[in-house]
C-alpha cells in the first residue's frame, strides 16, 4: 500500500510537558484518516508539525506529495473582502493558473449563500467554512483538518461530510481529520488512529470496526462450524460464517451461553470475543483497558 | 556621437530586460515540466502552480492542468471500481458460504438419522436454505445482466408510454402484493407521458423498485406527473434518514442478512443514470418516497 504520510518517532516537548511521544503513524494514500483523542491528547500538535507550523524535538516525517492544505485553529482571512476575493488572494499566493475553480469550491463548502457579504459579517460557522475553502484551494493531495465541523449547524455538518467524501472519491484526495464528534467521524473515516497523552495507542481500519455494527454481535472460532450451524438454527440465532470455522453471531450472547451451544453441537470453542458496537464504545474501552 | 551612446544604453537595457524575462520563462517551463511528470506518475494531482505571471505560460499550464485533472479523475474512478469489484466478490462469497455450510451440515445429519420426523425437519431446513441460495444467485444474475441491459439501453431506444410500463410492472407483482395485503394506489396524468429509451431498461427499473416495496412494505402508492416524474411511496416506519441515504449503495441491506442482497435499488440507480434520469429517496413521517425523474419526449 502507498502511504502519503509516514511519521517516525515524532516527539514534541513544551518545556517539561511532553505533548507527543514517539508518534509513528502511516496514512494510506486516498484514505480519510480520523485522529481521535481527548482534549490535550496531542492531536493538534501532531497536525501542526505535519503542516510545518511547529518543529518537532525529535523524529522525522515524510509527505509523498508536493502540496498540502490545512485548516488548523482559526483560519486567516481578510475581514473586509468577501469569500470570492479571499479565495482569489489565496489562489494568487499559491500561483494557481486560473480562477475557474473558485465558484466550485465556494459551492462545495456551502458558502454560496453568503453572496458578496464581507467576511467580517460572517457567523462563526461561516468563517469555519471559509477556512475549509482556503484549505482546499488548488485541490492538494493531502488536506489536514483540525476539528473541521466545530461550530457548524447540523446541515453544515452534512454539507462538509459530503464534500469530504466526494473529494475523496472523485479525486482520491487524502484527508487527516481530528474531531471529538466520534459518530460524525465514524461516518466518513476509512482509518482511525487513537491518541492519548501524546502516544498513539491504536491504529485500525474502518472495516475492522464496521463488521461489528448493527447491534450486538460476538465473534467465535470453533472446531466444527457446520455442527454449530444446526444448533444455532434450532435456537433461532442469526449468524454468518466468515472464514474457516469462524462465525459472527448476532444477539446478546454471553460466554456461558456460547459454551452451552458448542457443547450441544459437540464441538470445541476455540475463540470467543465481543464485538464493539460503536466507535465511542471502542474508544472508551481502549482508554480504560 | 552621443546618439550612438544613447542607442547602446537603450539596447543594453533591452538586453537585460529580455534576459530576465527569458530566465523567468525558463523557470516557468521547468516548473510545468516537473508538474506534468508528477501528474503522470501519480505523485501529484493538485492544480498547477506557477511562479510567473506570464500570460502565455499560465495559459499553457492551465490547459495542461485541465486535461490532467480529468485524467486523474478517470484514473481514480477506475482504481475505485477495481477495489469495489474485489469487495463485492468477498461479500458474495460470504453470502454464499453461510447457507452452503448449513446445507452441508444437514446433509451430514440426514445420513445418520433414522427418525422420520427429524429427517423431515432437516429436509425442510435444507429447502429453506436452498431457496435462499436461489434468490441470492437470482439477484446476482440480475445484476450481471444489468451490464448488458446498460449496453443495449443505448442502442435500441424507442418511444415508450411510461404509464403502460408502470401498470405492466405493477401487475407482474400482483401475487406478491396481494399476499401481503398491499393494494397499490395509482395516480396518472390525463395525457400520455412518452419517454425515449429502451423498454427493457424501464421495465427493469420498475421491477427493482417495486420488488423492494413488495419485500418490506404494507402499503404502496405510485404517482406519475405529466412532467415525467414518478414517485413511489411506501411505509417504512423503521428507516432512519441515515439508512435512507445509503439505500442506493450496493449490498446495503437495512434488515440484516437473509433474503436480500441489497442489490435491487443500486441496480435501479445505475439504470436510471444510464438513461439520463435521476433517482432519489427520502423519508418523511415513516413514509419512504423514491422519486425517479425521466427525460420526457413530448
Amino acid at each position: 500500500m502507498d502511504y502519503i504520510l509516514t511519521t517516525d518517532t515524532l516527539t514534541k516537548r513544551y518545556k517539561k510537558h511532553e505533548a507527543l511521544k514517539d508518534v509513528s503513524i502511516k496514512v494510506p494514500k486516498g484514505s480519510i484518516f480520523g485522529l481521535i483523542g481527548k482534549n490535550g491528547a496531542g492531536k493538534t500538535t501532531l497536525m501542526r508539525i505535519i503542516s510545518g507550523l511547529q518543529v518537532q524535538n525529535k523524529g522525522t516525517f515524510r509527505i509523498e506529495c508536493p502540496n498540502i492544505g490545512a485548516l488548523i485553529d482559526t483560519p486567516a482571512y481578510y475581514r473586509t473582502l468577501n469569500a470570492y476575493e479571499n479565495l482569489k488572494i489565496q489562489y494568487l499566493n499559491l500561483g494557481l493558473t486560473s480562477y475557474e475553480t473558485i465558484p466550485e469550491i465556494i459551492n462545495m463548502v456551502g458558502l454560496d449563500i453568503a453572496g458578496k457579504k464581507p467576511v467580517a459579517s460572517y457567523s462563526f460557522g461561516m468563517r469555519q467554512r471559509l477556512g475549509l475553502a482556503i484549505a482546499l484551494c488548488g485541490f492538494p493531495d493531502l488536506v489536514i483538518l483540525d476539528e473541521p465541523i466545530n461550530g457548524l449547524d447540523p446541515q453544515g455538518i452534512v454539507v462538509i461530510r459530503e464534500m469530504i467524501m466526494k473529494l475523496n472519491k472523485e479525486r482520491g484526495m487524502t484527508f487527516i481529520i481530528s474531531s471529538h464528534l466520534l459518530d460524525e467521524l465514524a461516518k466518513v473515516a476509512t482509518d482511525f488512529a487513537f491518541i492519548d497523552q501524546g502516544k498513539i495507542i491504536k491504529q485500525i481500519r474502518a472495516e475492522e470496526l464496521h463488521d461489528t455494527k448493527n447491534g450486538k454481535t460476538v465473534n467465535a472460532r470453533v472446531s466444527d462450524a457446520s455442527a454449530l450451524c444446526k444448533v444455532l438454527d434450532d435456537k433461532g440465532f442469526s449468524y454468518e460464517i466468515k472464514g474457516e470455522n469462524e462465525l459472527v453471531i448476532k444477539g446478546d450472547i454471553t460466554l456461558t451461553v456460547m459454551n452451552e451451544l458448542t457443547k450441544e453441537a459437540g464441538c470445541e470453542l476455540l475463540e470467543f470475543g465481543f464485538a464493539d458496537t460503536s466507535l465511542e464504545g471502542y474508544f472508551i474501552n481502549l482508554l480504560e483497558g | 556621437m552621443w546618439i550612438f551612446i544613447l542607442i547602446s544604453i537603450v539596447l543594453a537595457v533591452a538586453v537585460i530586460v529580455l534576459g530576465i524575462k527569458t530566465a523567468l520563462l525558463k523557470r516557468a517551463f521547468t516548473e510545468i515540466d516537473k508538474q506534468v511528470k508528477d501528474h503522470l506518475d501519480g505523485t501529484n494531482s493538485s492544480s498547477f502552480q506557477l511562479s510567473t505571471g506570464d500570460r502565455n505560460a499560465r495559459k499553457l499550464a492551465n490547459d495542461l492542468n485541465n486535461e490532467l485533472q480529468e485524467l486523474h479523475k478517470e484514473r481514480v474512478f477506475l482504481r475505485d471500481g477495481d477495489k469495489r469489484m474485489k469487495e463485492n466478490v468477498t461479500a458474495i462469497s460470504h453470502d454464499l458460504r453461510t447457507p452452503l455450510t448449513a446445507i452441508n451440515s444437514y446433509v451430514d445429519l440426514l445420513e445418520n438419522e433414522t427418525d422420520d420426523t427429524k429427517r423431515k425437519e432437516y429436509l425442510e431446513r435444507i429447502k429453506d436454505r436452498t431457496s435462499e441460495l436461489k434468490d441470492l444467485t437470482g439477484e446476482l444474475f440480475k445484476y450481471s445482466v444489468s451490464a448488458d441491459v446498460q449496453y443495449d439501453s443505448q442502442l435500441s431506444t424507442e418511444d415508450v408510454d411510461l404509464q403502460a410500463i408502470i401498470e405492466n410492472s405493477l401487475v407482474s407483482f400482483y401475487k406478491e402484493f396481494s399476499s401481503k395485503g398491499i393494494d397499490p394506489e395509482t395516480s396518472f396524468p390525463s395525457e400520455k407521458v412518452i419517454v425515449n429509451c429502451s423498454r427493457k431498461t424501464l421495465m427493469r427499473i420498475f421491477d427493482n423498485v417495486f420488488s423492494n416495496a413488495a419485500k418490506y412494505a404494507t402499503s404502496l402508492s405510485v404517482k406519475l406527473t405529466s412532467e415525467g416524474v414518478v414517485t413511489v411511496t411506501n411505509d417504512a416506519p423503521d428507516l432512519t434518514p441515515v439508512q435512507v441515504s445509503r439505500l442506493f449503495d450496493k449490498y446495503y441491506t437495512v434488515t440484516d442478512g437473509s433474503n436480500s442482497t441489497g442489490l435491487g435499488l443500486s441496480i435501479a440507480k445505475e439504470l436510471v443514470s444510464k438513461i439520463g434520469g435521476h433517482i432519489s429517496a427520502e423519508i418523511n413521517d415513516g413514509m419512504l418516497t423514491v422519486t425517479i425523474g425521466f427525460k420526457k419526449v413530448i
